[in-house]
């Protein structure tokens, strides 16, 4: 760790946070040549879960990966664009594990602290184990969800109010009987208005159950989910298997997401849909088009804002709908 | 009559009105103690919690820091605004008045 921390060259790319967002930003760069370091807060890569998993087949796609059959636990029939329900950990592994062949490097345990600007170069402050290192790059992607506390060092406003905010608790639950299988169940409540119970099945008796509601709310996701389910008679005899705590952002998407030499992407970017609650093709869309600008940017020799800009044109056809959304959940908490 | 009745009317309205400032005065003068006084306060992280970062996204005076697993609380930028609290998915942290 330390001999590659006290690294005199400039790294190309740096990517703070190793999830879809900035996993996928490091495979497109590292699979056309470029030095890329991620830095990761936790022990492992893909956990501990934060998410219902729910996402769009088209991500496969996107990151041109075939054979993705072992990473999906189930495909529904529905008619709206997000329809299989993926093993997070398996992908993210698999990512992290492509990156790694293709020359990029991944640094667990590790966190960008503070970021400076200098010279046309940024520098960075990494904290490991309790001690500074200080590494120097051309381009920053921050990539560490709504909780990053390096975006508003680096000075975007991403503060989010209680009212556009959604804190979660669920958890993978084994001996429910799901009525069928190849449907997703939305369940309402009136304590929990205008959040939601979501019950993704992946086999008949086991599936991904879990709650968002409002930060305004004022009760505890954990404790409602557990008199909700207990209320729920094919829900009643569930175990939990893994507890997924998380939180979901309900606000506007970031206006401008770039700055000289620094991207947003993914959650940081607030790139999540307010009523579906759904982020990971978001996020590896816009993970995909930073790398794009990042390479444009770096065979230019100019990491300027006048260059970066450009990429918030190639994410913008992601923007009506997530506004769309996000009206919508202003009506519904009016009607509260 | 009628003007003697819209008169004490007025009357009663300014006074409802009064008391009503007053209380409201009453509570921002409260709030503005609970800034000066920081040391009344405390704040404090229990096992529960899971380190998520719900509560960094709210904070707006950046007191939180997430260092993994855990979490890390500045009490000299914290205004003790409790969104943290209300936002918490698993009453992970929790304001206190202190008794002395």
């Amino acid at each position: 760790m330390k001999k590659i921390l006290n690294y005199n060259e400039v790294v190309d790319v740096i990517i703070a946070g190793a999830g879809p967002a900035g996993l996928s930003a490091g495979l497109e760069l590292s699979r056309k040549g470029i030095k890329v370091f991620i830095f990761e807060k936790k022990k492992t890569v893909g956990k501990p879960l934060k998410c219902g998993e729910l996402t769009r087949e088209e991500i496969f796609k996107l990151l041109d990966i075939k054979n993705y059959e072992k990473f999906v636990r189930r495909k529904y029939f529905v008619s709206q664009p997000a329809n299989i329900v993926i093993s997070r950990f398996k992908f993210e592994n698999y990512l992290a594990q492509e990156i790694e062949k293709n020359g990029g490097k991944i640094f667990i345990n590790s966190f960008v602290e503070d970021v400076k600007r200098e010279n046309n170069i940024l520098i960075l402050k990494i904290m490991h184990d309790k001690e500074e290192y200080f590494i120097s790059a051309k381009i920053l992607i921050i990539a560490e969800g709504i909780d990053s506390y390096l975006a508003r060092k680096a000075g975007f406003d991403t503060f989010i109010r209680p009212k556009d905010f959604a804190s979660c608790y669920g958890a993978i639950m084994k001996n429910v009987d799901i009525p069928d299988p190849n449907r997703i169940y939305i369940i309402r409540d009136k304590r929990i208005y205008p959040g939601y119970l979501w019950v993704f099945p992946n086999s008949e008796n086991s599936g991904n159950i879990g709650l968002g509601l409002l930060g305004i709310n004022g009760k505890r996701a954990k404790f409602l989910f557990k008199k909700l389910t207990s209320e729920i008679k094919w829900l009643k005899k569930g175990e939990i298997v893994e507890e997924i705590v998380g939180c979901i952002s309900v606000a506007l998407p970031e206006q401008k997401p770039y700055k000289d030499n620094i991207l947003l992407i993914g959650g940081s970017a607030k790139l999540v849909d307010s009523i579906s609650g759904e982020g990971i093709y978001q996020a590896i869309y816009s993970g995909k088009m930073a790398a794009e600008t990042a390479l444009i940017a770096l065979s230019q020799k100019d990491c300027s804002e006048n260059i970066l800009k450009t990429y918030r044109e190639k994410i913008d056809f992601l923007y009506p709908e997530l506004i769309k959304s996000y009206l919508m959940k202003e009506k519904l908490i009016k009607g509260r | 009559m009628k003007n003697k009745r819209k008169f004490l009317r007025n009357i009663l309205r300014v006074f409802v009105s009064l008391i009503i400032g007053l209380s409201v005065f009453k509570n921002i003068r409260v709030y503005g103690e609970a800034i000066k006084n920081k040391r009344k306060f405390k704040i404090e992280v229990n096992n529960n919690c899971t380190a998520c970062g719900g509560c960094i996204a709210v904070c707006h005076t950046l007191a939180i820091k997430n260092i993994y697993p855990k979490l890390l609380i500045d009490k000299n930028k914290c205004t003790f605004c409790g969104y943290c609290e209300q936002v918490c998915p698993v009453k992970g942290i929790k304001i206190y008045v202190k008794k002395s």
